[in-house]
């Protein structure tokens, strides 16, 4: 069998190996969907479960302030801190307080920077959409850059003289087999 | 030992003074001993710098408390390994440690080009020199790492136990050894803008030493979420911490950069924008290093509050200033050679790519030094945390996962419908039927499903080159699939190891993306005998436990964890209390990929909260983290494809002979 005969028939170690290297990296996905399926709770008889619906929309927006846990908020923390003010809240919302009336005592409390992120307000909001303007802008720049880049590139393609045919055609073809070889280094 | 490390950089401090004078004296007057004098001095440094680290080291393993850094960061039961550690667990042995690295480099570049670039070595010298004299100037007068005590201490105060651990004795030097590489591509494109040396010397030259600052930064990073996760216990491995943004900000530069030099390399093009790229991931490197000394920013890496801001401050301007007025005087002279002819194109594609990267990494920047900014603004504190970055780097992360997967596969100059068609229908297809299966499957989160399209297409791509260029092989050369597909890596090392790299960075999505989009937790408060579930896990509280050695006490508690009703594994996450620092810290228990059988699926993440001697009661938090291992084993694919990329070209194939596998291969139309 010839070597060209080999490259015409997809090789079946080939295709066992592309087989093998999908199912190597995507059984791990098709897992999610179990555990995402998987109940959330803590075995009957056994005690609860330490945060409520309501105490968790304080404790994912409240950080904690202990001093060593930065960027963590009371949800995510494990310090001792953290399980005192999950308690603090947990009674504040069975005592009847919403949950917005507590991460504002906490704001008087400790200042704005009590918050894990700024609210989206006043000029707060700046601060919020500056990413999303610059990159928006680089975009933008960069299309309108090489749509620029093109066009100067067709009009000095328009006005060089031209060159039979085949012979442009040869030159082009030189420049692509240079790419390639370029590519391959 | 002292009092020689402490003259050792008194005189390195010198010697770099006089390497950066005669290495600019020898340039403008033509002198080449004044030259090689500049050089001969960048080695001193070295050696200087590496007697004065030895004898911290042994002040350290002496327990010499006459000193005050050495008393600060150890003590008598302190293990040998986080005393030699303990070098760099503080400010200034930190600072000490970066600029040794620094002179090592600079004495290896000198010795490597001294003879190959002699026009660009001077301004080398004189700049890696120059970066030398700020930091041992620092060291001197203003953070000393040999400054005695009035009265030496009968025992120190101990490393932070929270930086007790292996990946912390290995975390921090990786990402010094990616910080300081840096200088080296920075100080040859400031000594090609000096000198007018243009073209690609520059580039060319400092090829490896960019891949190896870029590798060592990343591995840095992957090290510190491995340590983040298994030693601060709330479950993830990246919290956007001022000193974690700090590390990636350079780290993204710098992969756009090794992308964007590509176009030079094959089109003479970017010359402004890959001087720019280097000058912003030199600058990202020593701001990284100004916040964590600082103390400007809170962080949970930060040293206190020091003197050292405004030297570094001032420091930074600096080279932000000379760097670019230098360019600015260059700029008529780095007039592009070609341009681009196609929106649909690779020249294209990269340079999204890099807008991409530096879209990320300017939004981390924002987001890093927002909180300054509102303060001395609205004289407002405010906390920037996960939510607000999450919010718009996962959608750019998302953009660039889909370049990842056009931008080596679409053609140069000009893409036309046949090569988009020819090289893209295939992963497209692969990707939409990935997506589709997670959906049928249950995958209804919509950022998580665009992410596993996007990673299996990119997969899709890379395989489908694969494929082609090992049939060519095995078409014009007569060989098997493993010989076809191993030469074919091997005679184009820089190309298959950057495909290796993205396979890697790939895995680190979907990781990322599972991990992330898919966590479960549970808190539960039990007592012996009692059990908890989570997910399709099951943990029986089995045992409690307590030990001491001789610097804490240790409190455990033993869980057998069953899945489906098998026992799997027994987890024993702990507490230690230091009793130097009295300081506890939480010591998580995972079932996952270092369990024995790995489990690749989630990690089961256990951590013993706090217990209640009276009740009898143990709080534990547990986390199901999906997929989670592949972030650690995609950082060892990217190990690996990043020493396939640097490895030397062993022989140049002619080119006739390659050109038939090229036009196989459909990389152009």
């Amino acid at each position: 069998m010839s070597s060209r005969d080999r490259a015409d028939r997809p090789p079946s170690r080939l295709r066992a190996c592309s087989a093998l290297l999908i199912a190597a990296l995507f059984p791990a996905a098709l897992s999610i969907p179990g555990a995402l399926a998987a109940p959330q709770h803590v075995d009957a008889g056994t005690p609860r479960v330490e945060e409520s619906a309501a105490a968790e929309e304080v404790t994912t927006v409240i950080q904690c302030s202990c001093g060593g846990c930065v960027n963590q908020t009371l949800h995510d923390c494990t310090c001792g801190f953290a399980a005192s003010q999950r308690q603090r809240i947990e009674e504040a919302i069975e005592g009847g307080s919403t949950p917005e009336a507590i991460i504002a005592s906490y704001v008087q409390e400790h200042g704005p920077q009590i918050r894990i992120v700024p609210e989206k307000s006043g000029l707060h909001l700046i601060g919020w959409a500056i990413p999303f303007v610059a990159a928006a802008t680089g975009l933008i720049a960069l299309t309108v850059l090489l749509l620029t880049w093109r066009r100067r590139t067709m009009t000095d393609e328009a006005h060089a003289l031209p060159l039979p045919a085949e012979t442009d055609q040869r030159y082009r073809d030189r420049l692509d087999r240079d790419l390639k070889e370029m590519d391959r280094w | 030992m002292a009092d020689l490390g402490y003259a050792c950089l008194l005189m390195a401090l010198l010697c770099a003074v006089w390497g950066v004078l005669s290495s600019w004296l020898g340039h403008q007057m033509r002198h080449s001993e004044l030259v090689r004098s500049g050089e001969n001095a960048a080695v001193a440094v070295a050696t200087l710098l590496g007697v004065a680290c030895l004898s911290l080291i042994t002040a350290f393993l002496r327990n010499d408390f006459s000193l005050l850094y050495v008393a600060q960061n150890s003590n008598t039961t302190q293990p040998a390994i986080y005393k030699i550690a303990a070098l760099w667990g503080g400010q200034s042995g930190s600072l000490m440690l970066w600029v040794f690295i620094l002179s090592v480099y600079a004495a290896i570049v000198v010795v490597q080009n001294r003879r190959r670039h002699r026009v660009l070595m001077p301004g080398v010298t004189g700049t890696l020199l120059g970066i030398s004299t700020f930091f041992l100037f620092m060291l001197q007068f203003v953070s000393n790492p040999f400054e005695p005590l009035p009265r030496a201490a009968a025992e120190g105060t101990g490393l932070n136990p929270l930086l007790q651990n292996p990946f912390m004795a290995s975390h921090p030097p990786s990402l010094y050894l990616g910080y300081v590489g840096v200088a080296v591509p920075f100080a040859f494109a400031l000594a090609a803008l000096m000198a007018g040396r243009l073209d690609n010397e520059w580039i060319t030259t400092t090829r490896r030493w960019s891949l190896f600052a870029w590798f060592f930064l990343g591995i840095g990073i992957l090290q510190g979420g491995y340590w983040a996760y298994v030693e601060l216990g709330w479950g993830g491995y990246w919290a956007w911490d001022p000193v974690e943004n700090a590390s990636l900000m350079p780290w993204l530069t710098m992969t756009a950069f090794i992308h964007s030099v590509m176009i030079q390399e094959k089109k003479g093009m970017l010359k402004v924008w890959n001087l720019l790229l280097i000058i912003m991931t030199f600058c990202l490197s020593i701001f990284g290093t100004f916040i964590t000394r600082s103390g400007v920013i809170s962080s949970v890496h930060s040293f206190t509050k020091s003197s050292l801001g405004p030297w570094f401050a001032t420091f930074w301007v600096t080279i932000v200033l000379v760097s670019v007025l230098l360019l600015i005087y260059r700029l008529p002279r780095l007039r592009t050679e070609n341009s681009i002819e196609s929106l649909l194109s690779r020249e294209s594609a990269f340079l999204f790519n890099n807008i991409l990267f530096i879209a990320i990494a300017f939004t981390v920047f924002w987001g890093t030094v927002y909180p300054i900014l509102s303060e001395a603004i609205q004289g407002v504190k405010v906390s920037i945390g996960p939510p607000w970055f999450n919010q718009w780097i996962v959608p750019l992360g998302l953009a660039l996962i889909f370049v990842t997967g056009v931008g080596p596969l679409i053609a140069w100059r000009r893409a036309s419908g046949q090569n988009l068609i020819r090289n893209f229908a295939g992963p497209i297809v692969f990707g939409a039927a990935v997506g589709a299966i997670c959906f049928v499957l249950g995958v209804r989160h919509f950022r998580a499903l665009l992410s596993f399209v996007l990673c299996a297409f990119v997969l899709a791509t890379i395989a489908q080159e694969l494929w082609r260029g090992t049939r060519s092989r095995m078409a014009s050369a007569g060989e098997g699939f493993l010989t076809g597909l191993t030469s074919l890596i091997l005679r184009n090392k820089r190309r298959y190891g950057g495909y290796l790299v993205h396979v890697g960075m790939v895995m680190i999505f979907v990781g990322i993306t599972g991990s992330s989009a898919f966590q479960q937790e549970v808190t539960a408060h039990i007592k012996r005998g009692e059990s908890f579930t989570i997910g399709p896990y099951s943990m029986l509280f089995a045992d409690t436990g307590s030990s001491h050695d001789e610097h804490k006490d240790v409190l455990s508690a033993t869980l057998e964890v069953s899945r489906d009703g098998q026992r799997v594994d027994t987890l024993r996450p702990e507490k230690y209390y230091y009793r130097a620092t009295e300081q506890p810290t939480t010591e998580v228990a995972i079932h996952g990929l270092f369990s024995w059988p790995p489990n690749l699926g989630d990690d089961l993440y256990t951590i013993l909260v706090d217990n209640d001697p009276q009740g009898g009661g143990y709080t534990f938090k547990a986390y199901l983290n999906p997929l989670i291992s592949w972030i650690w084993l995609g950082g060892f694919v990217v190990i690996l494809g990043t020493h396939v990329a640097v490895l030397p070209e062993w022989a140049r194939v002619p080119a006739k002979r390659l050109s038939s596998a090229v036009e196989v291969s459909g990389v152009v139309s």
